[in-house]
């Protein structure tokens, strides 16, 4: 299964990415819409993690032992057949039992339409995903 | 609610043995699981793992398996209907097969010796492994026992009752136990216009979650809801068959139904007898084996080792439940796993304020509390509200070997996977303790040598 990764080395903490995958998993998929409208009701689902002069851009890791399906209480989390781990937004009831077990805390609400645990789906819809698509100097990248 | 599942409960009894299970000694399976919550999910998913073919039968007391517990608040607030309420669904039984579920059949008794068990109707089983993942049974104090308006709140059946006695009348509740049940039944009553009282033994609601400073900013918001609240307090009498009670302050309250959500206790009556060993739960190893071979025990019913001193005891949690019963189903199914201690770890939202807790939250030096090693504890707390107003609250308990013992978050519950996490690895974090107690902690807190390897492409 193709994960992204991050190369510390060549992230210039820009968020970029964070920007893309706000855009990307909003309605309206433009930027100055989706920031009017829709900010504060959901987060990106990567984010930047910075130390010093060290950072690096952080989604889901798709793990092979996920708590966050062993902790789901509705059975909202589960693995696809690709081996994506996605969140099933109709069976989530927000109990954010899934928040309380990510070892990388890569999980967030999002308020929009009822309150449900949002996290990297991989962008189904795309080639590549749109955080690694946005980062201008390869610090992203999908393989 | 809704009625909907009408149908789907239909089509699983469906499944429910007929009459091909019929006389004693006639019917044999490799494997025999008592239950049809997640502890039996997660072993019916790990011996299909390592067994394709083996024969799974699966006996339980309700008529509905494979739901969720947790969900029958949200189905009494009627945010969700009963079609939402299964962690599982049909494909389940399929994908599994052969798996064959006798539904609305307790089993009455077990003999490990003969491995059998009786099962309501008459009915006997052979089994050759036998998975006891048969949950917990509320406790009810005797106070209110035989109260004609008596509730609980740990089944479907239970939020239908509930929902009947609201659709026919009632408008007064008192919630005995302030633990993560009366909270969210509390809660699933406001919402459908209950008024209800809250009473708890403890100095505050959820004693074994939340520390003062937590429990205080949660109780407030419970009584913004509506809710009353009653700390230090039990029932010390009922009238009138239920209707009216008066509390150990001398309090007299008129209600229409009483809830009893003092705590669930291992539901294992029906193994008097076997010899099995028992503590509150049946008593299991790392492995998830009991006293008698080829018998496991997983979930609320069980007595596992716990995270911080190994002793045996019901940790009843969700997450716990799934962790054993893979345990469980993959050793029956002959492997060799073991199991982490179980650790208690709790998310609970009531009234749009959420918290998580975990591991050790209110240490202190008399607690006997095995990891503390005599040695003082730290913590570093904080409180804030957020920018809309919801109050915060974050609390970090480390042991004598700097190590994350424990957290509360409170308003503000992100990326509380990441304590979570630290706890587990029982790792020395004395060199980034402040980091991670700031606000703008995160996974990057943890080091390097921990994060590089999690996050970077494998170089070839
Ligand atoms: C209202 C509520 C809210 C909760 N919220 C949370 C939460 O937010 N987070 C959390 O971690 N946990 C929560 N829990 C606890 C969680 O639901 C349990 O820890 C979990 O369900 C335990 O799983 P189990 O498989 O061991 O048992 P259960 O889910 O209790 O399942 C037991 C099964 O055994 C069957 N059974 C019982 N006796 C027999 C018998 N004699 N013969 C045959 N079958 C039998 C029952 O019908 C059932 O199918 C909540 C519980 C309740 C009631």
């Amino acid at each position: 299964m193709k994960k992204i990764y991050a190369k510390p080395e060549y992230c210039m903490a820009c968020r970029l990415c964070e920007i893309a995958c706000f855009v990307k998993h909003s309605k309206s998929k433009k930027i100055i819409k989706a920031f009017r409208e829709e900010r504060g009701e959901f987060q990106a689902r990567i984010i930047v993690e910075q130390s010093g002069p060290v950072s690096f851009a952080l989604q889901c890791r798709h793990c092979e032992d996920a708590g966050c399906i062993e902790a789901c209480l509705t059975g909202a989390m589960t693995r696809n057949p690709d081996g994506a781990v996605v969140c099933d937004e109709n069976k989530c009831v927000g109990c954010w039992s899934c928040i309380m077990v990510c070892p990388y805390g890569v999980i967030n609400h999002d308020r929009r339409r009822k309150k449900i645990a949002a996290k990297c789906d991989l962008c189904p819809d795309k080639n590549t995903p749109a955080c690694v698509e946005a980062c201008p100097n390869e610090a992203l990248v999908y393989e | 609610m809704n009625k909907k599942i009408k149908n789907r409960r239909h089509k699983s009894l469906k499944h429910s043995g007929g009459g091909r299970i019929g006389k004693p000694g006639e019917s044999s399976v490799k494997y025999l699981i008592v239950g049809a919550g997640p502890a039996a999910i997660a072993a019916i998913e790990a011996i299909r793992k390592r067994d394709k073919r083996g024969a799974i039968t699966i006996v339980s007391s309700e008529k509905e398996v494979f739901y969720s517990r947790p969900l029958i608040s949200y189905l009494l607030a009627d945010d969700i209907g009963e079609e939402n309420l299964f962690y599982r669904g049909e494909d389940f039984i399929s994908a599994n097969a052969p798996l064959r579920i006798i539904a609305g059949a307790p089993a009455s008794s077990i003999n490990p010796r003969d491995k059998t068990a009786a099962i309501a109707y008459g009915r006997v089983l052979k089994w050759e492994k036998l998975i006891i993942a048969s949950g917990g049974v509320p406790i009810v104090p005797p106070a209110i026992l035989g109260a004609k308006n008596l509730r609980t709140f740990t089944t479907i059946e239970d939020a239908r009752r509930l929902d009947a006695d609201i659709k026919s009348g009632a408008k007064r509740a008192v919630v005995v136990g302030g633990g993560f049940i009366g909270l969210k039944c509390a809660e699933a009553l406001v919402k459908r216009g209950v008024s209800v009282t809250l009473v708890e033994l403890a100095m505050h609601v959820l004693p074994s979650l939340l520390d003062d400073v937590s429990a205080g900013i949660f109780q407030k918001n419970l009584e913004r809801h509506g809710v009353s609240v009653r700390t230090l307090s039990s029932v010390e009498k009922i009238y009138d068959g239920g209707k009216k009670l008066k509390l150990s302050g001398g309090e007299v309250i008129e209600t229409d139904i009483i809830i009893s959500a003092v705590g669930v206790r291992p539901n294992v009556s029906f193994l008097e007898g076997s010899l099995i060993r028992m503590g509150k739960g049946v008593i299991v190893g790392d492995d998830m084996r009991s006293s008698a071979d080829g018998v496991f025990a997983a979930g609320d019913a069980a007595d596992v080792p716990e995270f911080f001193s190994g002793a045996r005891r019901a940790v009843p949690i969700w997450p716990v439940a799934r962790q054993t019963g893979a345990i469980a189903g993959e050793n029956a199914a002959g492997g060799a796993a073991r199991a982490a201690g179980a650790l208690t770890m709790n998310s609970i939202e009531v009234f749009g304020l959420a918290v998580i807790s975990a591991g050790s939250v209110n240490p202190s030096p008399d607690s006997g509390t095995a990891f503390l090693d005599g040695a003082a504890v730290e913590t570093a707390d904080g409180l804030a509200d957020l920018p809309d107003g919801t109050p915060r609250y974050k609390k970090l308990v480390f042991d004598g070997g700097g190590r994350l013992a424990g957290f509360i978050m409170l308003g503000d519950v992100e990326r509380a996977g990441i304590y979570t996490e630290l706890i587990k690895n029982r790792a020395s974090v004395a060199a980034f303790k402040r980091d991670l107690a700031g606000d703008s902690f995160g996974f990057i807190c943890v080091g390097e040598e921990n994060w590089k390897k999690r996050i970077m492409p494998l170089e070839v």
